[in-house]
């Protein structure tokens, strides 16, 4: 079984300072596993730590305590250079499609920004990646020499999605990368990392406080509440059976729409 | 009296930009009945919240109201044009007739102010009471009645003691305290975590059956909605595309581009592979259609649409919608 | 087609600045001074130091354009070798200020801690003496000449410069993008390379733009004083300074140069606050 298992946390716990000597806690004392090839979503309330478990296991953020395995390594303790082979392996999709995206770089540079840190490839061949990674998010070849700026924000995720895959990376994360987004749009970007983690076999840690997006990608929901985990299952027993009761009323507070004969 | 309080009609709001005449709203005709909650939905850029705001008079610097007008009609039986009003009658028309309630709470609150004395400014203004302390028993009333738990305590209260619910709780108090006849709420709970989104929309059902308040809830979230309105208008990019009771909408959608948006929102309990989208980008207004506005991504294939804009036709009873496929003789067919 | 899409960014603003009437207006006429100071020997047969004191104080005509001064010189030549050194005074101090400026607050925001203690204390002290002062002290200790009024000059204004780069850092380091490229797994150098200098740009490019004036205003100042440039070098100032005797009688004296000294100050404001405009490219398109 161990194996299996992509990154794990052991009870990880973060504080962050306030003025005044005192401390918030933001994630407490949180253990986890997450498996190869799996989509695991993590729902919960604003300010529930989910955002902050996520930058803790991709190491953008130090733990006060705990361990974060990755295949097998403890990577808590390591640090800039010994760390960067497992930067590589994960990668992020941010929330603000607008923000997450140099505006002063074209969108060729900011896709090839990860392969150039690599030295992956010569620039030949880094333009065909590029182009190849555009195909793969759908968007055509003449965004190359454009600017963030000139694109709608479901086509800046887009670019936001060829960057993170550029390094074909084990794992990303998303963290609410469709929040922002319109609804006919977001099911557009829904579907794309649908497809691609099928297509790529990629893990894909799923951030949302959306539980009806949740239900549709993640094959694994792990509810938080209160800078703990509240309750983590497969998605069909957690939306059909929830245990706990916070899940329940986190399930009833969705606006449910009953929609017949549509298409 | 006539059961309509607010009507839209042939409302065109456009913004100017490199000296033209860009219509962001175009030819719009809304109706709110006494009473009732009406919902303007649409994604971003459809022009929702411009036409609420040229409601209030607030547009940005840019845009102004090019054609068509609001007609306000008093109880009374005076019907008054509140695009010919001057700023100051319009502004004292919509501290007591028209509340507004916005998407942030946390900017729409003055940080530096109690809350209690913010709500209290609003009665003070427009000179609704006699003195401070009444005005500050009638805030606390009504913070009391919008659901804030020690009302006494928390009137003394700064913003950002307050959680993002509770703030939007002190809005709906701000918006409603001149007791007006309509309620315009632009994205009330977009910011706000379901659980609390839940219990706004039912405090502003509340609030709107309380006082026979009507309301125009602009969102792009079907959920809300459905949860609260009781009719609803479907925008896309300057125009209704469709509008009928929110029973009528949902049981059946006509419009194809309601019903791509409707099929593109995951639903729990409904486990498909992908989800049905709609093609394309939503494009930039800039450019003046003669054809449908949706003829680009529509799913329907009718070469017509692309020359020709088609007319709002009643497809049943109270249901309107703005599509050739659903017009008379044109039997709607569902996959 | 193609080749159009592949210019570089720098030819980008280059084109939004010809459409922008803001900035080509001012741009203009700074490129026209800048000629003029610079071919201004082929334009004017005089010298900027041969007296004539038979045409002392001559009134305009007479083949002087603005008349002549107090040693019969022509006010005309003396503005155009004037703007040069003002010119010089306006660029070279501001460049080497906005390079200081820049890497002090970079530095500052980068490194934080005692780093950034030391580098915004030191810039505090500088902000918190006036400046004319601080020039003063300088221009005694070295002596009137160009090379010291460059220096009290860039000692003047590193300090806000370093203030203002250090928080608009703070802010980029801040920003999604950048978190983004450390994700992707991006050094600290190439971060600072490749995002925050490249975003820091138009911020650099204003504070220049808007530093120049400054910097012409307090040469000007200086000289007027007479601690700054020393005759028989010129500049706009110094002329200002030493026609004030004679600034009811013959006025066109003083107004030459200060003329001169207004349109150079406002045509850098000018220029400056339309790139701020054209350089964030969410709006450029606007």
């Amino acid at each position: 079984m161990s194996e299996n298992v992509l990154i794990s946390a052991r009870n990880v716990t973060k504080s962050f300072k306030l003025p005044g000597n005192k401390r918030h806690i933001a994630v407490d004392n949180v253990s986890l596993e997450m498996y190869k090839g799996e989509t695991l979503a993590l729902v919960g309330e604003s300010g529930c730590g989910k955002s902050t478990l996520a930058k803790l296991l991709m190491r953008l953020l130090d733990a006060d305590s705990g361990e974060i395995i990755f295949d097998g390594t403890d990577i808590s303790a390591l640090s800039g250079r010994a760390l960067r082979p497992f930067r590589k392996r994960m990668q992020m999709v941010f929330q603000d499609p607008a923000s997450s995206l140099d505006p002063r770089m074209k969108v060729r540079d900011i896709i090839a920004e990860p392969l150039e840190v690599w030295n992956a490839l010569g620039k030949k061949e880094t333009d065909e990646r590029v182009l190849e990674l555009l195909e793969m998010v759908e968007l055509k070849e003449s965004a190359m020499y454009k600017y963030p700026h000139q694109f709608s924000g479901g086509q800046k995720q887009r670019i936001g999605i060829a960057r993170a895959i550029a390094l074909n990376p084990d794992l990303i994360v998303c963290d609410e990368s469709v929040s922002a987004l319109d609804v006919s749009v977001q099911a557009q970007i829904l579907n794309l990392l649908k497809r691609l983690k099928k297509d790529l076999g990629l893990s894909c840690l799923f951030i949302s406080h959306d539980l009806s997006v949740v239900n549709f990608i993640a094959d694994r929901v792990c509810v938080m509440q209160a800078r703990k985990i509240c309750e983590i299952n497969d998605a069909k027993s957690l939306y059909e059976h929830p245990e706990r009761e916070y899940t329940r009323y986190l399930l009833s507070s969705i606006p449910t729409i009953q929609v017949k004969n549509v298409f | 009296m006539s059961d309509i309080l607010l009507e839209l009609k042939n409302l065109t709001v456009s913004i100017r930009r490199d000296k033209e005449d860009i219509p962001i709203v175009k030819g719009v005709d809304i109706a709110i009945p006494r009473g009732k909650i009406v919902g303007l939905v649409g994604e971003s850029g459809c022009g929702k919240s411009m036409t609420a705001k040229s409601v209030m008079g607030i547009l940005p610097g840019a845009a102004r109201v090019s054609f068509g007008s609001i007609l306000w009609h008093d109880p009374d039986g005076t019907v008054t044009d509140l695009t010919g009003l001057k700023e100051k009658e319009l502004r004292k028309m919509c501290g007591t007739k028209i509340g507004m309630v916005f998407q942030e709470p946390m900017t729409s609150l003055n940080p530096m102010m109690r809350i209690g004395d913010q709500v209290a400014e609003v009665l003070l203004i427009h000179k609704l009471v006699k003195n401070r302390s009444e005005a500050r028993d009638k805030v606390i009333q009504l913070l009391n009645e919008v659901g804030i738990p020690e009302p006494e305590l928390r009137y003394r209260s700064y913003p950002h003691e307050l959680s993002g619910g509770m703030r939007q709780r002190v809005m709906i108090a701000m918006a409603v305290i001149c007791e007006p006849k309509l309620l315009i709420a632009d994205e009330p709970t977009t910011a706000l975590d379901v659980t609390i989104e839940a219990q706004i929309l039912k405090l502003i059902r509340q609030m709107c059956e309380a006082r026979n308040m009507s309301a125009i809830v602009i969102t792009h979230n079907m959920g809300v909605v459905s949860r609260l309105c009781d009719s609803v208008y479907v925008m896309y990019m300057g125009r209704i595309m469709e509008r009928a009771s929110v029973r009528d909408l949902f049981s059946n959608p006509i419009h194809p581009y309601t019903r791509g948006l409707l099929s593109s929102i995951p639903r729990i309990g409904e486990n498909s592979e992908y989800l049905k989208t709609i093609p394309g980008n939503i494009p930039e207004s800039e450019k003046e259609t003669v054809g449908c506005e949706f003829c680009l991504r529509c799913s329907e294939d009718e070469r017509r649409c692309f020359f020709e804009r088609p007319e709002e036709t009643e497809a049943e009873e109270g249901h309107f919608v703005s599509c050739f496929t659903a017009g008379p003789g044109n039997e709607v067919h569902h996959e | 087609m193609k080749k159009e899409k592949r210019q570089n960014a720098a030819a980008d603003i280059l084109r939004a600045c010809l459409k922008n009437k803001a900035a080509l207006i001012p741009g203009i006429i700074i490129l026209i001074v800048i000629a003029l100071s610079v071919f201004g020997p082929l334009l004017t047969h005089y010298d900027e130091t041969s007296q004539d004191l038979l045409n002392r104080l001559m009134p305009p005509g007479n083949g002087h354009i603005f008349g002549t001064d107090e040693l019969g010189r022509d006010v005309f030549t003396r503005v155009l070798y004037g703007t040069r050194v003002s010119l010089l005074v306006a660029l070279l101090p501001t460049a080497l200020a906005v390079a200081a400026g820049c890497a002090a607050g970079v530095c500052a925001a980068e490194f934080k801690g005692a780093t950034d203690f030391i580098i915004m204390r030191l810039a505090d002290i500088m902000l918190s003496i006036p400046g004319m002062l601080l020039a003063m002290v300088v221009l005694y200790t070295l002596g009137g000449s160009l090379t010291s009024v460059v220096i009290s000059l860039v000692l003047i204004e590193w300090g806000g410069i370093a203030v203002v780069v250090r928080t608009a850092t703070l802010e980029i380091r801040e920003s999604e993008f950048v978190e983004a490229a450390v994700s992707t797994g991006a050094g600290r150098f190439r971060v600072m390379m490749r995002h925050i200098l490249p975003n820091l740009v138009p911020t650099l490019i204003v504070l220049f733009t808007l530093n120049i004036p400054s910097s012409i205003l307090s040469e000007s100042g200086l000289s007027f004083l007479g601690i700054g440039i020393q005759p028989p070098d010129v500049s706009l100032g110094l002329m200002a300074g030493s026609s004030r005797q004679y600034l009811f009688q013959m006025p066109h004296l003083a107004l030459a140069p200060a003329g001169m000294i207004m349109v150079l100050v406002l045509s850098f404001n000018f220029l400056g606050d339309a790139l701020r405009d054209i350089l964030d490219p969410g709006r450029r398109t606007l």
